[in-house]
């Protein structure tokens, strides 16, 4: 076999063999059931994220420099961040699969990475000789919520800055150093450029860098030590290493190959048809451009509610309700409390979980206390994410309003009265000004031509794959604006005519008279004609 | 090669009285020091400039929110979108903000006569809105302010913050990207 003299030469060369050997042939304990796979679902989540999140980095700019785009035939500033997004999700062959992997690749990181915790936690594997195998996996749990967290703001829409905002002032609420830690980073006084490129550096090229390192740690940790089985009930650690090693790891137990890696390989594809399954039936959608000011979404015109992913929600509720205290000098507000104190606490219990539950017991019910405490936390989070999903079908600030027992004046229930932007008619007017020369383009063209092809362009489903206007990303055909075939009124026509090729179809006459596809081509050529 | 003749490459077999004991520890310091003096100037610098904006000041930006005349008896908060713009890093950066200016008193022309209140919420960032009569709330977690820009209502603890106003010929000026920390 060729493979062999292959594997052979290699093996003269390295020594690999029995080292490969060790790790293959290992014994596993007859106790490591199906939820041991919960491991190896999160390194095989993480290699979704890794190749996903480099191929998306080959599309995305980490830039809020201002694009001009056009919404329903208005111009509107977005970001080179957002539109390289909506570009890459919408008109890069294959891009929608990338976006979708990496999104719902997140989500499932955030679930598998916890019930591997929980589930390490309960069988009480943090327990000698395995102690910095749990340190190790605390990290890597912070990693991923920083992962969470930085990937965020990368598509630099109405949801990413808000969420950016509120994270960054927590950090900014914490006693003493806050200000410094929001200053480094945002990397200035306001979210802006530096805060985007800083993100940027940390989410593809810090975290991944500890994360693998940390992984191999685990790992290396995991092959060394042994796995540690499901507790039986009366199951007790040993001050001994190999007595607690050696008898329930190394002897007595199956290879872990074929037979425990088998599971591990099941369940890791279940995790990549969900993720892939995801992809498929819920594409990955992006807010409006980031309106930073005015709490109004530019576009729309209507009052932005910020709100995060649902992994936390329970924080977003938290911080609603925990109070400030504030007894004789000690002054604490409730952000710092909500956001930093008790966060903190709990994580560095969590971490010091070996430290502080010494007793040689390992099954769940034999340690009442780390249970319970473990329990009293799940059923917090479950519930405060239940009270956040909902408090968030009712509107979030007729919530403030009503706890504050204000009547409203009939403008601000339309959502905006700050702004004056009651109506998206009103919005667009409120933000045109400073959108820094974005005017509708084609002053020689007859404006009302060009509002009549709009509509036309509307009413004829050309809006379905080129979007509304034909310009912004986020349908299957190309953006018109720019299209050197809209540069054309003869061109434009031959192509819908006779040159349409699939998945577009070509129109007839009947079903385009000749003066409507003519107001269409004059409508498509007003967004070519402008200076940009 | 067996351990003793790398032990004995190594001077490790060496007693501690040996005279070259000196040297071997001296070699020892010297490499944590080269160590320590790479890593410093490694570390330095890249600290530095990781953490330099927390000390670099707001930058100097005038922007004007409208003219003082519309506002000289305003004595319910006003909400203004006004523009501005700004160099971000190397970009200019256009964009609208919303703050509300109160006139303090009938008349009002001075700039301190002026409270112009920041839409910004001091709890943790998000926009507030204001209800066209007599308070703000914020969309997020549920503070509310009243019309002087006090808390109504927690988790916010401190009040809406008030720009540095400044009035020239006749407009009110501030600075967008005032600190408010």
């Amino acid at each position: 076999m060729a493979t062999n003299r292959v594997y052979e030469w290699v093996d003269e060369r390295t020594g690999i063999k029995p080292a490969l050997d060790y790790v293959l042939y290992r014994r596993i304990p007859k106790t490591v059931d199906w939820f041991f796979t919960l491991g190896s679902a999160s390194l095989t989540v993480f290699l979704i994220q890794a190749v996903s999140g480099i191929f998306l980095a080959m599309g995305y700019t980490p830039s809020n420099a201002p694009v001009n785009i056009m919404v329903n035939g208005q111009p509107f500033v977005s970001t080179e961040a957002l539109e390289s997004v909506r570009h890459l999700t919408t008109s890069v062959p294959l891009g929608d699969w990338i976006r979708g992997f990496h999104h719902w690749g997140a989500n499932a990181m955030v679930i598998v990475v916890l019930l591997h915790m929980l589930h390490s936690f309960f069988c009480g594997s943090y327990k000698y000789p395995r102690e910095l195998t749990w340190f190790v996996g605390v990290f890597l749990l912070l990693f991923v919520l920083g992962f969470s967290f930085t990937g965020y703001l990368l598509p630099w829409d109405n949801r990413a800055y808000w969420a950016t905002q509120v994270g960054i002032n927590i950090g900014g609420s914490a006693p003493l150093a806050g200000p410094i830690v929001a200053d480094v980073l945002r990397g200035g006084p306001t979210l802006g450029a530096a805060t985007l490129t800083r993100f940027y550096a940390i989410h593809v090229l810090i975290l991944p860098t500890l994360m693998a390192l940390f992984i191999g740690l685990h790992l290396f940790l995991i092959v060394k030590i042994g796995i540690s089985g499901t507790p039986a009930y009366k199951e007790q650690i040993s001050g001994e290493y190999f007595d607690s090693v050696g008898k329930s790891s190394k002897k007595g137990g199956r290879a872990f190959f074929p037979y425990t890696i088998i599971e591990d390989a099941v369940v890791s594809f279940v995790v990549l048809a969900a993720v892939i399954a995801l992809t498929f039936f819920v594409p990955v959608g992006n807010t409006n451009p980031a309106d930073p000011n005015n709490g109004v979404d530019s576009v729309s015109g209507q009052r932005f509610d910020p709100k995060p992913e649902w992994y936390f929600l329970f924080l977003f509720q938290f911080l609603k309700v925990v109070p400030s205290i504030n007894i004789g000098p000690l002054s604490l507000p409730s952000a710092a409390i909500g956001g930093i104190i008790i966060p903190t606490v709990v994580i560095l219990a969590l971490f010091l979980a070996p430290v502080l539950d010494r007793s040689p017991k390992r099954h769940p019910l034999n340690r009442p206390i780390a249970s319970g405490v473990m329990v009293f936390f799940i059923v917090a989070i479950v519930g405060l994410t239940v009270w956040a999903f909902a408090a968030n079908a009712s509107d979030n600030i007729e919530e403030s309003w009503q706890k504050a027992n204000i009547q409203l004046a009939p403008a601000a229930v339309a959502g905006g009265a700050a702004t004056g932007a009651g109506t998206s008619q009103g919005s667009s007017a409120a933000t045109t000004p400073g959108t820094g020369g974005a005017a509708p383009a084609g002053g020689s063209l007859d404006q009302a031509a060009v509002q009549a092809g709009l509509k036309l362009f509307q009413s004829n489903g050309c809006s379905g794959c080129h979007l509304q206007n034909g310009n912004a990303a986020g349908g299957p055909g190309p953006i018109l604006k720019g299209d050197p075939i809209a540069k054309s009124a003869a061109a434009i026509k031959d192509q819908v005519r006779n040159k349409a090729v699939a998945p577009m179809q070509k129109y007839p006459p009947d079903q385009i008279s000749d003066a409507d596809l003519d107001k269409i081509a004059t409508y498509l050529l007003s967004l070519n004609s402008g200076g940009n | 090669m067996a351990l003793t003749e790398i032990k004995k490459v190594a001077d490790l077999d060496t007693p501690d009285t040996d005279p070259t004991i000196g040297r071997r520890r001296f070699l020892t310091w010297g490499i944590y020091g080269i160590g320590a003096a790479i890593t410093a100037g490694l570390a330095v610098p890249a600290i530095g400039y990781f953490i330099a904006p927390a000390i670099s000041g707001a930058s100097k930006v005038q922007a004007e929110v409208g003219n003082v005349a519309d506002f000289a008896n305003a004595t319910t908060p006003k909400p203004v979108t006004y523009n501005y713009g700004y160099t971000d890093e190397f970009k200019q950066v256009n964009g609208s903000a919303t703050v509300f200016v109160h006139a303090l008193k009938q008349g009002a022309a001075k700039p301190e006569d002026f409270a112009v209140l920041s839409n910004i919420c001091t709890h943790l960032g998000c926009a507030v809105q204001w209800n066209g009569t007599d308070a703000f709330a914020c969309p997020c977690h549920g503070s509310v302010f009243n019309a002087d820009g006090s808390v109504r209502n927690g988790p916010a603890t401190k009040p809406l913050n008030k720009y540095d106003a400044t009035v020239e010929s006749g407009k009110l000026k501030i600075n967008p990207l005032q600190s408010f920390a």
